[in-house]
């Protein structure tokens, strides 16, 4: 659905490993630095040496009672920004199933999403009823687009929209089974490539229609696109077709050519298959594309939350100057005929395309328009 | 709304759930196992119980209702698969090796709304929505929505499991003084389509309890809508009693219809009210309101018409 009505970005807000705000996120995207490394929490007896991407305790991640007060202390900036502060709230987590006794260190129920985002509401003094999508890794990036499809309906004058993720053995384990970990990390569209690691944070960003704000906005939506591979041959499976036709939806509604689009952010998974299909994707679309990065290699993957929360690393970055470089990137792979950035790029005004792609082929693709 | 939105081939599947009637959850769990085999053709064993839970009543309405293959899948749940992760934590806490990939995958969210996509080849939009005792309105408004956008067809549901023991029910929904435990799966078509229609969808709202102003326009719009039918008011879990008593003493024609004995109370259990209260009642032609509401102050009415002649 083409959006009629500019929505802009007031302001966004992230936590991650590497602190809370953008300064240090948008340092380490700069330098392409991995995560610092954070301890799991162990089950008694238990030894975690066997544990991938393992681990020194850092300073991140709520217990999960705090997890109410770090959402709420994420979102309220990015809901200052807002010239009204009454707002929908759109969370997008994969973590139904994750939720409290397995984010912290023994059995605790935070409560379902919808008690979540329900509490974060009331925090935030929000009146409108709050909406939880769950679309596994691409659930905020779900939550931006319906945000600012409803915004483009005038259906609301703005929204906030939040991403979170905590690590877990459970999803650790369970990426583990799918033998998609890489010890050394997420090394995306990389000739080694074997897998991803798995990263955390919570982000908030908000949305209203432009016409509200007396200031030019720094960056919109400027249109984007859902696609659910459910038919493709491969069953959940990367599947480039899909992903060609969401990037494709995607400019459409963005009213964009591939030749207008400044650069893209990959999903950038770093496994062999999923990168695989994205840069086939990206090569059918674009014939030779504009530069490609990824911010997995210094985030981790952030299933639900990466929507979120790379939308806001991305954006803090471009508001800094700069398209960040892949971290984890190091050779080219002949099959892919696509090399992402490995140095900095100069980012300019334009539309920019982001993609996000989960389990359960739930593929999303973005076009940003970067105003300044 | 400016696209009229029918109501397509209601299918409501539910129990009761009686964690010390091991006989009565084996038949329930066996009467799945034989719609899923009747349904799908295989048994889906690699799937789980709630995405078999999920996919008989989705089955069953597309079935009925033959959508295109453009047909948008919105899936609402409030709690989600109850089982898998339970089994994903014991495997990883047994052994770190021992987490099993299907029951992973399994548990993601989204599965289940993958696997109905797929079983029934719908290439739509695939959201899976989990907003507490709201789920499914939140379900039928984004679908209701993206109708109005061009979207022609979309196959919408509520799907809840019972928790596997007194003690993870009582952590994850706590239930209320009168409720009993129950689990379900409830299934709509939503089209453009009149043809074949059990019902139309005529109005969707979300209100506070103290907006009087807001529920006077309710009681009007039903009042103007009924003409001479029957007026039938049903209720999701945790809709306070003076309130719809109040509703529908303000509704001189109105009957109220209840389902939890039949379902049980979880939070997706509109759904099974709505279903199977246009299944009861249609083609009679008969104006049905439901009354949804979550803990936090804020009510979701539905109004729709069943009948011959929408």
């Amino acid at each position: 659905m083409p959006l009629d009505v500019r929505v802009a970005f007031a302001g966004w807000h992230l936590r991650t490993p590497f602190g809370p705000g953008s300064a240090e996120i948008v340092r380490a995207l700069r330098e392409g630095r991995a995560a610092p490394a954070r301890g799991l929490p162990a089950f008694p007896g238990q030894d975690r040496g066997d544990l991938t991407a393992a681990m020194d305790p850092a300073d991140f991640t709520p217990s999960p009672s705090g997890l109410r007060t770090a959402l709420a202390d994420v979102a309220r900036p990015a809901q200052a920004a807002l010239s009204m502060p009454d707002a929908w709230l759109v969370v997008g987590t994969s973590s139904i199933f994750f939720l409290g006794e397995y984010m912290g260190s023994g059995p605790e129920w935070l409560g379902s999403c919808g008690d979540i985002a329900c509490d974060l509401a009331q925090d935030l003094g929000l009146e409108r009823a709050p909406l939880t999508l769950s679309t596994a890794c691409s659930s905020s990036a779900n939550a931006l687009l319906l945000a600012a499809q409803a915004i483009a309906r005038e259906e609301c004058p703005s929204a906030l929209v939040t991403g979170f993720e905590a690590l877990s053995p459970i999803a650790l384990n369970g990426f583990r089974s799918l033998m998609l970990l890489d010890p050394r990390g997420c090394r995306p569209f990389d000739r080694h490539r074997v897998g991803l690691h798995l990263g955390e944070g919570l982000a908030a960003l908000s949305l209203q229609a432009s016409s509200l704000k007396f200031q030019d906005p720094r960056a919109v939506i400027l249109g984007g696109a859902h696609v659910c591979a459910a038919m493709g041959p491969a069953g959940q499976a990367p599947d480039a077709d899909a992903m060609y036709a969401v990037m494709t939806e995607a400019l459409r509604t963005a009213r964009c050519e591939p030749c207008d689009i400044v650069a893209i952010k990959a999903h950038g998974l770093g496994s062999t298959e999923s990168d695989e299909a994205e840069a086939a994707a990206v090569r059918r679309l674009y014939g030779s594309p504009p530069p490609v990065t990824g911010l997995k290699g210094t985030l981790g993957h952030t299933l639900g939350a990466s929507g979120a929360l790379e939308t806001a690393a991305f954006l803090a970055c471009l508001e800094a100057g700069f398209v960040p470089p892949t971290a984890g990137f190091g050779e080219a792979d002949p099959a892919l005929s696509m090399a992402p950035l490995r140095k900095p790029l100069a980012a300019r005004p334009g539309p920019y395309q982001l993609n996000f792609f989960g389990f359960g082929a739930s593929y999303v693709s973005l076009v940003v328009g970067f105003e300044s | 709304m400016s696209r009229a939105v029918y109501l397509h081939a209601p299918t409501a599947f539910a129990h009761r759930y009686t964690f010390h009637d091991r006989d009565g959850q084996d038949a329930f769990d066996q009467a799945l196992a034989r719609r899923v085999q009747d349904l799908c053709g295989r048994s889906l064993r690699q799937a789980s119980r709630f995405i078999r839970l999920a996919a008989v009543a989705a089955l069953t309405s597309v079935r009925e209702a033959a959508p295109p293959p453009c047909t948008g899948v919105y899936l609402a749940t409030g709690l989600g698969d109850q089982r898998t992760p339970a089994r994903v934590f014991a495997q990883t806490r047994a052994d770190l090796n021992a987490v099993s990939p299907f029951d992973f995958v399994n548990m993601n969210s989204n599965t289940a709304a993958y696997y109905i996509a797929r079983l029934a080849s719908l290439a739509g939009p695939n959201l899976t929505i989990s907003q507490g005792l709201l789920s499914f309105e939140w379900a039928l408004r984004q679908a209701t929505i993206a109708i109005q956008g061009g979207l022609d067809h979309a196959l919408v549901g509520g799907v809840d499991e019972s928790a596997p023991s007194p003690a993870e029910l009582e952590r994850r929904y706590k239930l209320h003084p009168g409720e009993s435990p129950g689990e379900g799966s409830a299934w709509l078509v939503l089209s453009t389509e009149p043809a074949r229609a059990m019902g139309r969808l005529i109005d969707m709202r979300w209100l506070s309890a103290s907006r009087k102003a807001d529920w006077r326009q309710v009681h009007e719009r039903v009042g103007a809508l009924a003409a001479q039918d029957p007026i039938f008011v049903s209720a999701g879990p945790r809709v306070p009693q003076p309130l719809l008593a109040e509703l529908i003493a303000a509704l001189p024609r109105a009957t109220p219809r209840t389902s939890a004995a039949a379902c049980g109370d979880y939070p997706t259990a509109s759904a099974f009210a709505i279903a199977q209260g246009l299944r009861d009642v249609s083609p009679s032609p008969a104006t049905l309101l439901h009354v949804s509401a979550d803990d936090h102050g804020r009510f979701v009415t539905m109004l729709y018409q069943s009948g011959n002649t929408l």
